[in-house]
Order: C-alpha cells, then sequence, then structure tokens
C-alpha cells in the first residue's frame, strides 16, 4: 500500500509552485506513467493505481470540504445545477 | 500512450441503458473512439421506436482554441478526415470568414465500426453572409464538385429565412456515395413552416407537416426544422425537439417522452431509460482509471474545482415524411464538467421576504436595505450576485468575493451594530479567500482580478484594516495590474481567463480587452486604496470624456465609473481636479433622472461633490426622494446594475456591434448595495 506518497504529491502537486510548473509542462501528452515519473523525481514513489486510487479518494476528501458533506455529488441538486 | 476519447467512454459505459445501446454495440464503440481526440462532448443517437439497435456516435468540437487546435493535431490527412483537416485550417485562421462564422463542429459516425463520416458544421447565428460562410465550410470539406449539385437548393434553403431564423447547421455526409447535405434550421415558428417549406421547393402539401410541428411545439423549449438537401430538397423533415434542462428537475422530458410512447414513436422501456441517464460520474476507487489528461488538469485546477463527466439528454428528433408513420430518434451524451459547489451552490437563497424597518424616509429605508441585505447572504456569510442565464452562466455564473466585497463597503458605511458586523464577517471570509499572488476574483473559479482587488481594499479601509497584512499583500498585487504609463487592466496577460463560451471568444484569440486595456471603471474603484493613486488618478484625469463623464468598461451605466472616478479626484483638493469632478457634476445634471436604481445611486453620490449650485441640490433632493420611493417591499431596490462582459479582443465596450454578454444583478444585492451608499452619504 503506497497510497500515502500518491495522496501527499496530489497535495503538494497544488501546493509546490515548482512541481506545479513541472506537472504543468507535461501538456496534453500526459500519462499515467510520466505522471508517476514526475512524482518519483520529485520523492513520490507509487505506481499508477496508487494514483487512481488516491486521486478518487483526495477528490472525495475535497468534496467533503468544498462540496458539503450532506450532498452526495450526483445527486438531483447538483444534476439540476447543471444545465 | 497518447490520450483518446476511450479513456473516458469507459467510465461512462456501465451507466449506459442496453435497452437504448445493447451490449453487442460496445466493442465497435470502443474500437471508434480509441481512434477518436480526447475531447469529452459526445452524443449518441439511437432509435426510440421499436426494437432497432443502430447506434450513432457523435463528436463535438467548439470554437475554443484548445479544442480545435486538438483535434487538428489528431486527424490523419486521409480519405474523408483531409477535408476536415481543411476545415480545422481555415476556421483556425483569424483572416478566414469561417474564423467567426462557424461555432461548432460536430462529427458524426453511422453505425461503428463502418464509421461513415458525416460532418455537421454549426453557424454563428449573426452572419452577415450566411451562404457565404456555409459555400467555404462545405468547399473545405468536401471541395465544389462534392457538393455543387445541391447549391441552388441550399441557396433557398438559406435565403428563405424569414426574421429571426437562421440555418444553424450544415451536414455534408463525407462516407456516403452520393452526399447530400442536411440543413437545419431554428427559430422557424409553426406559421411559419408552410411558406417555407413552398420558398425552399419541398415537394409535397405540407399541411401534416405543419400539424405535427404545431403539435411538437409547445411541449418543448424549440424545435429546429431539419431538411435533405440534394438537387432538390427532399420528402423527410426532421423536426429537432430541445428542452433547456435536464430530468428529473425538467419535468417536461417525461411529459414530452410520454406523449411519445402514446404515439407510439417510443417504446416505454427506452424512455425510462432517457429519463434515468441524466447524472454525473465522478472518481470511484477501483471504477476505472480516469484520464491521465484530466487528471493533470485536476492539479492545475483549484482544489475546490471537481472534475466530473456529465451525463445529458440533448435532444430528440421525430422525423416526417409524407405516406410514412413518424419515427423518433433519441440523442444523448456526456461532457466533461468542472463541478464547483464550492462556491456554496449548495446553500439556500433568501427564502422569506423581509419586513420593512418600522423608520420613514432615508434612515427607514437604512434600516429595511440593511435588514435586506442581512438576509441575502448565504449561510456561510457570502453575497452572490449575477447567476445571469444561458451563456453567462457558462462563462462566468455567479459572483461572490467581488459581491461581498461590494455589499460589505455599503454597510460598513451604515451606522448599524448589524451591518457592521456582517461587513466584519465578511472582511474575514475574504481574506480566507485571497489568493496566493495576493489579489482576490470574481468567484473561485476565476483568476485574480484588479475588480476584486480593488473592492476588497476599499473594504478593508472602511473597517480600519488597511494596515494589516492581507491588504499589504493585495496592493503589490493591483500593482501588476497598472499598464505602463496608464492605468489598471482588470487582469493580467500571464492570468488572463479563457472566453469559456464562443460569444467572448475573439477570432484570433487575443486578449487585448480585458488584459492589455486601461478600465476607467476599474482605475476609478482602486485609485483611492492603491499603493500609488497619483498614476491612477492621472490615468482619470487623461480620460475623463469631453462631455465630463468617465467610459467603464464593464458596465453599461456611466455613472457607475464617472462618480468613482470624480470621488477619487475631489479627495485630492487640487484646483484642476475640482474642475474635473464639476464637469461630472455638469454631466450628470444632464442625464435623466430617475432612470433606474443603479444608476439614480451614483448619480446622487456624484451631485454630493457639487461645491455649490441650486440646480445640484435641487437634483439630489429630487434623486434621493424618487430612490426612497422606488424601494421594494422587502428592503431592496429593482435590479438594475447592468454589467457586461465584451468580446476578449474589445477594447472600446462602448463601440456598436463588438460582441459579448450581460446580465443585471438578479439578486438585486450589487444595486441595493449602490443606492445604500448613496442614501448613506445624503443622511444630514
Amino acid at each position: 500500500m503506497t497510497l500515502q506518497p500518491a495522496l501527499a504529491f496530489l497535495s503538494a502537486a497544488r501546493r509546490d509552485e515548482v512541481l506545479r510548473a513541472e506537472v504543468d509542462a507535461l501538456g496534453d501528452g500526459v500519462t499515467e506513467a510520466s505522471l508517476v515519473a514526475l512524482a518519483g523525481r520529485a520523492g513520490f514513489e507509487f505506481s499508477a493505481e496508487d494514483l487512481q486510487r488516491a486521486h478518487a479518494l483526495d477528490w472525495r476528501m475535497r468534496w467533503a470540504r468544498y462540496g458539503g458533506a450532506q450532498h452526495q455529488p450526483d445527486g438531483p441538486a447538483h444534476r439540476d445545477g447543471l444545465h | 500512450m497518447e490520450a483518446r476519447l476511450a479513456d473516458s467512454l469507459d467510465l461512462v459505459l456501465p451507466a449506459l441503458p442496453p435497452e437504448l445501446v445493447p451490449p453487442d454495440k460496445l466493442p465497435a464503440l470502443r474500437s471508434l473512439a480509441a481512434a477518436l481526440a480526447p475531447t469529452i462532448r459526445c452524443g449518441f443517437e439511437v432509435r426510440l421506436g421499436d426494437s432497432a439497435s443502430e447506434v450513432d456516435f457523435q463528436q463535438g468540437v467548439l470554437a475554443l482554441p484548445d479544442e480545435r487546435e486538438r483535434l487538428r493535431a489528431h486527424i490523419s490527412p486521409d480519405g474523408p478526415w483531409n477535408g476536415v483537416g481543411e476545415l480545422l485550417d481555415r476556421w483556425l485562421d483569424a483572416s478566414s470568414p469561417l474564423s467567426r462564422g462557424i461555432e461548432a463542429l460536430w462529427l458524426e459516425f453511422d453505425r461503428p465500426p463502418l464509421s461513415s463520416l458525416s460532418v455537421f458544421v454549426g453557424l454563428d447565428r449573426s452572419l452577415a453572409d450566411p451562404a457565404g460562410v456555409a459555400y467555404e465550410a462545405l468547399d473545405a470539406l468536401a471541395g465544389r464538385a462534392g457538393w455543387a449539385r445541391s447549391q441552388d437548393a441550399l441557396g433557398r434553403c438559406i435565403g428563405a429565412c424569414p426574421d429571426g431564423a437562421y440555418v444553424s447547421h450544415l451536414g455534408l455526409m463525407l462516407g456516403r456515395a452520393a452526399p447530400f447535405l442536411r440543413v437545419n434550421v431554428k427559430r422557424l415558428e409553426p406559421g411559419d413552416l408552410e411558406g417555407y417549406l413552398r420558398e425552399v421547393g419541398w415537394p409535397g402539401r405540407p399541411d401534416a407537416a405543419v400539424e405535427l410541428m404545431r403539435e411538437l411545439h409547445p411541449l418543448v423549449d424549440g424545435v429546429a426544422v431539419c431538411l435533405d438537401v440534394g438537387a432538390h430538397v427532399q420528402p423527410r423533415l426532421g423536426f429537432e425537439c430541445h428542452l433547456e434542462g435536464q430530468p428529473p428537475a425538467e419535468a417536461r422530458w417525461a411529459r414530452f417522452l410520454d406523449e411519445l410512447v402514446a404515439r407510439g414513436w417510443c417504446t416505454a422501456r427506452k424512455r425510462d431509460a432517457l429519463l434515468a441517464w441524466p447524472g454525473l460520474v465522478v472518481p470511484e476507487a477501483g471504477a476505472g482509471a480516469w484520464p491521465a489528461h484530466i487528471l493533470r488538469e485536476a492539479l492545475l485546477h483549484p482544489p475546490d474545482d471537481f472534475t466530473t463527466l456529465e451525463r445529458r439528454l440533448n435532444h430528440v428528433k421525430v422525423t416526417y415524411e409524407p405516406g410514412a408513420t413518424p419515427a423518433a430518434k433519441g440523442y444523448f451524451g456526456f461532457l466533461h464538467r468542472w463541478l464547483q459547489p464550492g462556491l456554496d451552490g449548495d446553500e439556500p437563497e433568501r427564502a422569506t421576504a423581509v419586513r420593512r424597518g418600522g423608520g420613514t424616509g432615508v434612515p427607514g429605508c437604512l434600516e429595511a436595505g440593511t435588514s435586506f441585505l442581512l438576509a441575502s447572504r448565504t449561510s456561510a456569510g457570502w453575497w452572490r450576485d449575477f447567476a445571469g442565464s444561458g451563456d453567462w452562466n457558462y462563462a462566468a455564473r455567479w459572483s461572490d468575493a467581488w459581491v461581498t466585497a461590494f455589499a460589505g463597503v455599503a454597510l460598513a458605511g451604515i451606522p448599524d451594530r448589524r451591518a457592521r458586523a456582517a461587513a466584519e464577517r465578511a472582511w474575514r471570509l475574504l481574506v480566507e479567500r485571497q489568493a496566493a499572488d495576493g489579489g482576490w476574483s470574481y468567484n473561485r473559479a476565476a483568476p485574480t482580478d484588479a475588480d476584486s482587488t480593488a473592492w476588497v481594499l476599499r473594504l478593508a479601509a472602511a473597517l480600519g484594516h488597511s494596515a494589516s497584512r492581507a491588504p499589504a499583500t493585495a496592493r503589490l498585487a493591483l500593482e501588476r495590474h497598472i499598464l505602463p504609463g496608464a492605468g489598471l487592466t482588470t487582469y493580467t496577460e500571464d492570468a488572463c481567463p479563457g472566453p469559456g463560451v464562443p460569444a467572448l471568444a475573439s477570432p484570433d484569440g487575443s486578449g487585448d480587452g480585458w488584459c492589455r486595456t486601461v478600465h476607467a471603471c476599474v482605475t476609478a474603484a482602486a485609485a483611492t486604496v492603491a499603493l500609488n493613486g497619483e498614476p491612477l488618478r492621472e490615468s482619470l484625469r487623461r480620460t475623463q470624456a469631453a462631455d465630463g463623464s468617465w467610459a467603464p468598461y464593464w458596465w453599461e451605466d456611466r455613472e457607475y465609473a464617472t462618480a468613482l472616478a470624480a470621488e477619487a479626484l475631489a479627495a485630492t483638493g487640487r484646483r484642476g481636479d475640482r474642475d474635473r469632478v464639476d464637469r461630472a457634476v455638469a454631466w450628470v445634471l444632464r442625464q435623466p433622472a430617475d432612470s433606474s436604481a443603479f444608476a439614480s445611486a451614483w448619480q446622487v453620490r456624484v451631485l454630493r461633490l457639487a461645491d455649490t449650485g441650486i440646480d445640484a441640490r435641487e437634483r439630489l433632493d429630487r434623486s434621493v426622494g424618487w430612490l426612497v420611493e422606488s424601494q421594494d417591499g422587502d428592503g431592496g431596490w429593482p435590479a438594475s446594475a447592468r454589467l457586461r462582459w465584451p468580446r476578449q479582443d474589445v477594447t472600446d465596450a462602448d463601440a456598436i456591434d463588438v460582441g459579448g454578454l450581460a446580465t443585471r444583478d438578479d439578486s438585486r444585492i450589487f444595486t441595493t448595495g449602490t443606492v445604500l451608499t448613496a442614501l448613506a452619504g445624503a443622511t444630514p
């Protein structure tokens, strides 16, 4: 289980301007492998599968913070708001 | 591995109802998507009336630079794709009439894997020469020889559109041996159809077709008429029925589909499957890999932007052919969407009217207006306004940070303990929201802008917080928006927002209007709170119009910029500035009084600067009285703050026909805050 480094990478990529610039530089040609490799060079060791699991977990955690824990993102309230 | 559409299709397939897309069709869809660019705006077309299981697939690209270039880089120069590449090249060429004439491009694949390609070109509805743009688009796609036999009939279809109607889409079936054109006409009323069909040479008696359109029209928001055009207009017609909303919130979808079921044009199972389709796909552990290119973008977006795939119903097309039973097709799909619940979108709006305060005259108005603003906040304490609709909602949505700063300034100027507490709460929220670059933005989805930053600085000044840390960094952020030797521009070049919708996109991608033009309305708002106000005041001195007013960039009413500029110059005490203020007062006296609460309130602020003069005093008293009388029963004032969003390359927002979007403060917060400030200053 290497979920923690993947979560730490996601957090760092949003805060660290240098890391963020490297993510940006990957451009449209980005792949899971290139993201994992970039993270590895920055000291975060994890697999592509870990990255996906961490992303889903990070999404839910951010949703709980910003979206309101009482709301389901796929519930009618949001469907109504998206046209 | 290069990103492909298949990556996102795989996330949507589990929700695809077998009633609409049988499982045996999925391998072909996957195979097709593996060859397509990763632009996630897709649709399925299915027959609704029986057990027929044909499925067509569509992919759309809008007139947004990234999308077009991504598709251009992806396609190969083989076969019919050669024409698509040529069309994209001309669309991307700012000197081509297609650059502004085309809004969207849809690729349609009939029954994959046969993949006979059709291309649908979405045309701008305000074209001066729609035929010219249509012909050039078709030339690019197929060469004139490929469609010349249809030219006369197409010309009739375009030329016969009555006022208000227009050809919205042109389809060319590239993969067929004898290509024909599909011509979609929008905003044609049922009463216009008979004459239109006669004029374009449609064969047959139009009575039944007109009757069918009359029956469909009241069930939906709009019906587009689709014609097949070869050497002549063909007998088959299509009626594309559109509804703006999505089920279940838009209950008319169910009623409309029920009607189709009752007529035998849609099976009950397919109706139920369509109604169950709308929803969101979100990242789930173990539920399929989220596309890497979106994962990368998610890291570059703010943490309160959420990547999602939205499943939507698009429209239903009813096909009519003389002598045959009408048939219906359903169009539904998915697209990528950044969900932004962090805009407090879930919090309830003010649910009940506010009781008017017990006082009378200006004090009573201030009390009731304060109550209105206090009750208009979200539960977190934000004010939100300018929600708009349609394209505005896509491009901007509502503002919270900027509106909260503005409303906070209004309340900070009112001698009421509740108002002061609300302004302080707004300040705390805004400090928490301050961006890493020190500024503030229209809302959390937008980049830092000088106007929001200026209004937060004005709030800090009004509350006595100017010496704290947040305003200090904000003043430095504001400096980055000063154009050399001139005033402020709203956005910096390195953080200029994208156009968001075609209506705001410039043909060549230029952002000159938003980040390289001095905005007098923003400069005036910031002149009293900037690190060094003198360059901004100097800009205002240079930009005062000959009639004494200042021209705003983001507002339709000149009063906003004129009042703020006059106040900034009046504070210097210099004789030359006094003259400029007097000219502003004279300008106000020449304007219509009481045209709107918003304009009148800013006029009041200018009139308060008048040194002497009976005219100004009488006009001031009259306008204050009118504002008192025009207050709504719930304490607010009628929405009249008209905010505009010129196209990104437009430098003169007052020029005629510059495109763009506009909306009012539909929550009435901005107008109410404006009037409260004006009346508070008018209180003896």
